[in-house]
């Protein structure tokens, strides 16, 4: 029998599923409220416009790998920039890893804490789940990868769930289709970091993905695509069916639509508890991936034989920043501060890097 | 050299035993339900009974009013009057061969919010209270007119415990007669006032359509005018009677059935209904119309600085009845044609003046405001600040297109 553990490389079409699996997690549920705030029932033209920009920066980061093939992130930095801002790029690197597992626990738990187990204290929650994330990222990337495979599955079936919701949908909710406030779809458009967060793997993955005939801007591409497309429309049936104006009012909108379908005479009931369960496998991929990532960059930075030293490291501070934020003013600073460093490390450390890249490649071949 | 290895090897049974300890602690607090409550140990709440404590005293139907109150009145003020009805979960006793069909009980408080005023019914109960399976929330109309439906129902939006498909009701007496009522079929209250509201498809007098918390929470966010049924207490039977129509916050005014109809007609929310005309032939004779299938398009028309609403109506249905004296030839298509008109007219009748009772009462039932900004922008942008003066000079131009398709299966 075939040793499936083993295998440490992937596809170019893994790559992509393994992205596409990342994006969609539960950091979307509060999210829709503030960006709704903004882009009112435009929701789904700021997703749509959101889904070109950080698709724009996976690719920048693609571009990146291909100066460097074989090598990760922490591999190049010292050479392309220095020792020191080498260190400084890497730590912010990690800083954005670690805020998506953050956020992704916040979510996750506080959502569960609220619609299934409300007397079950939160940090008990987050124990549970570091444990299960741990537990995986200390596989071998072929496991991992296989366990991804199989949890991607409820991708389908969540949407499955929310397709549901166009019961009660209402054109009339989603009129004008002409948008009076360009800004606010400019500013939910950068709220979007929690609809598309974990492209930012790429940076440690590219190495372990083949290169074959299929380039990894198309099949990340696709991915982008695939989910931008599921934004777009769960934009539309969310807002048609209850309204931009409610969708700002609730705290998880999302939830809340799904509240609001019901079949008489079946015997499914509360048929927001099954997509909020739904929610958790699709929410533990991005951890564990990122996990993995933060693991493995490490490993690569530091010279190590193995990523799982670097897995336990990180634990005491994940749990103790998901544990303090707990109140809305921690929960607006720490979405605050993901969403800077989010879009900080995309769109001006990334682009300076390729930049630095290809001027020292030009050197180079001038020489 | 012997020493050594025991060292070693009491190290490893120590490092053993250590792991083994921190693995059966974390299971011991991660695992299990920490949830976990039994059925039997739940209270399960089926309907939520709203009143103004001066007006039920004032009535004289509170019977009981709990115990505690009136030994000990609480502190502060006592805005409403919350009476649960709560589902028996033990089998009906059988008393002298007959079955007690009660399979409910009412608990009430008196308070100011409604939160409190559910902890403090655990002074009654030996179990906790469950909201998950609400099925009505019954006003009082007092309680509404001193305090306004967003205030009330506040406690109902913010619990995530709750259904946003609850069915809401305005009841002009006490709220607390409807939660006691039993039903004659022997299910029990909720389900029963639930299943009634939702057979307003089938009822062109009974408006049930988007009149739950959901709902309404989406017309309050929106800001838009609503209507919510109006349950009366007639002949010890609770009756959907009227609409309760509210703008912004406040009980507005009701509408009748005759408004009822007309509003249905405008919205097609029916799938089905039962239409009177007179015979064309026999005028004291009535032809009855069975609708089966009804579009309604409502659209925004704006030329140069007139405003007006189109409405079209096509209704698809069958002769269901025919009350004269002497028989039709029901294949005579001109016969048919004169249903047809006459049924069309009084369609006709029947939507202009519920669009003129809106628009009396500055009330806009039908999302007049939203259909015009969704389909004009532009122009709304220009009369949104004289919009409620503007409102009721709109006119309505109505077109009715009534088709019968059948004639039944005996003429």
């Amino acid at each position: 029998m075939a040793n499936l553990e083993a295998k440490g490389k992937m596809s170019p079409w893994q790559l992509g599923i393994v992205i596409t699996s990342a994006l969609l997690t539960a950091r979307l549920l509060p999210a829709t409220t503030y960006i709704v705030i903004s882009s009112e029932q435009f929701l789904w033209l700021s997703s749509a416009l959101a889904g070109l920009l950080f698709y724009s920066a996976a690719y920048l980061i693609i571009l990146l790998g291909q100066q460097f093939p074989n090598e990760t992130i922490g591999e190049y930095l010292p050479r392309l920039v220095g020792k020191k801002f080498g260190a400084v790029v890497f730590l912010i690197f990690i800083t954005v890893q670690l805020i998506n597992i953050i956020n992704c626990l916040i979510a996750i738990t506080t959502l569960y804490s609220i619609f299934l187990f409300d007397q079950t204290p939160r940090a008990v929650l987050i124990i549970v789940l570091l444990l299960a994330v741990i537990y995986c990222t200390m596989q071998e990337w072929g496991t991992i990868l296989r366990v991804i495979q199989i949890l991607v599955l409820a991708l389908p079936m969540l949407y499955g769930f929310y397709s549901l919701i166009w019961i009660n949908f209402e054109t009339l909710n989603l009129l004008p289709l002409w948008p009076d406030n360009f800004s606010g779809i400019l500013q939910g458009v950068a709220y979007h970091t929690e609809y598309y967060p974990g492209y930012e793997s790429l940076l440690v993955l590219l190495p372990l993905a083949a290169r074959g005939k299929v380039s990894f801007a198309r099949t990340v591409g696709w991915g982008f695509l695939l989910v931008t497309i599921m934004y777009i429309i769960g934009g539309i049936v969310l807002i048609g069916a209850i309204s931009a104006k409610t969708v700002s009012n609730v705290s998880y909108p999302v939830v809340f639509a799904m509240k609001s379908v019901e079949i008489p005479g079946t015997f499914i009931e509360r048929l927001e508890d099954h997509m909020v369960t739904l929610f958790l496998p699709v929410t533990y991929i991005s951890m564990m991936l990122s996990y993995y990532v933060i693991g493995e960059g490490c490993r690569k930075y530091l010279n190590y034989n193995d990523h799982r030293p670097f897995i336990p490291l990180f634990l005491p501070l994940i749990f103790f920043v998901c544990a303090f934020t707990n109140t809305p003013d921690r929960l607006e600073v720490l979405r605050n501060f993901s969403m800077f460093i989010g879009l900080f490390f995309s769109f001006v450390i990334i682009p300076l890097l390729l930049i630095l890249a290809w001027r020292k490649k030009g050197n180079i071949e001038q020489c | 050299m012997l020493n050594k290895i025991n060292n070693k090897t009491a190290a490893n049974i120590a490092r053993q035993i250590i792991i083994a300890g921190i693995s059966i602690c974390i299971c011991m607090f991660t695992t299990g339900c920490w949830d976990l409550k039994e059925t039997q140990d739940r209270h399960f709440v089926l309907i939520a009974a709203i009143d103004d404590p001066d007006t039920v005293k004032e009535s004289g139907s509170e019977k009981q009013p709990t115990a505690p109150h009136n030994s000990f009145p609480k502190h502060g003020t006592q805005d409403y009057m919350l009476s649960v009805q709560i589902l028996k979960l033990v089998k009906p006793e059988s008393k002298g061969g007959s079955i007690q069909s009660e399979r409910t009980f009412v608990m009430s408080t008196l308070g100011t919010s409604m939160f409190d005023m559910v902890r403090d019914m655990l002074a009654q109960s030996s179990k906790s209270l469950y909201f998950e399976h609400l099925s009505a929330i019954v006003i009082s109309e007092a309680a509404v007119k001193k305090h306004g439906i967003r205030t009330i129902l506040d406690f109902f939006l913010r619990d995530p415990e709750m259904r946003w498909r609850t069915k809401i009701f305005i009841t002009p007496g006490d709220a607390k007669a409807i939660a006691e009522f039993n039903p004659p079929t022997g299910e029990p209250g909720g389900p029963y006032l639930n299943g009634i509201i939702r057979n307003h498809k089938k009822n062109i007098h009974v408006a049930g359509s988007k009149t739950d918390v959901g709902f309404i929470t989406r017309a309050i966010d929106n800001n838009l005018d609503y209507a919510i049924p109006r349950l009366e207490y007639i002949d010890n039977v609770p009756q959907l009677n009227g609409l309760a129509l509210f703008k912004n916050n406040t009980l507005v005014s009701y509408a009748d059935e005759y408004i009822i109809q007309g509003l249905k007609y405008i919205l097609g929310t029916e799938k089905s209904a039962i239409i009177s005309t007179n015979c064309p032939e026999h005028p004291n004779s009535e032809i009855s119309y069975e609708l089966f299938k009804h579009d309604t398009k409502l659209v925004p028309h704006i030329d140069g600085n007139n405003i007006y609403f189109t409405l079209d109506i096509t209704m698809r249905g069958n002769i269901g009845e025919v009350n004269c004296p002497t028989s039709h030839n029901l294949h005579d298509s001109v016969f048919l044609h004169k249903i047809e008109q006459g049924i069309a007219q009084q369609v006709s009748k029947n939507v202009m003046d519920t669009w003129e009772f809106n628009q009396h009462l500055g009330l806009d039932l039908f999302n007049i405001k939203a259909r015009l900004k969704g389909y004009h922008p532009f122009e709304w942008a220009k009369i949104k600040n004289r919009w409620e003066e503007i409102y009721s000079t709109i006119p309505l131009i109505v077109s009715v297109n009534v088709i019968i398709m059948g004639t039944g299966e005996h003429d």
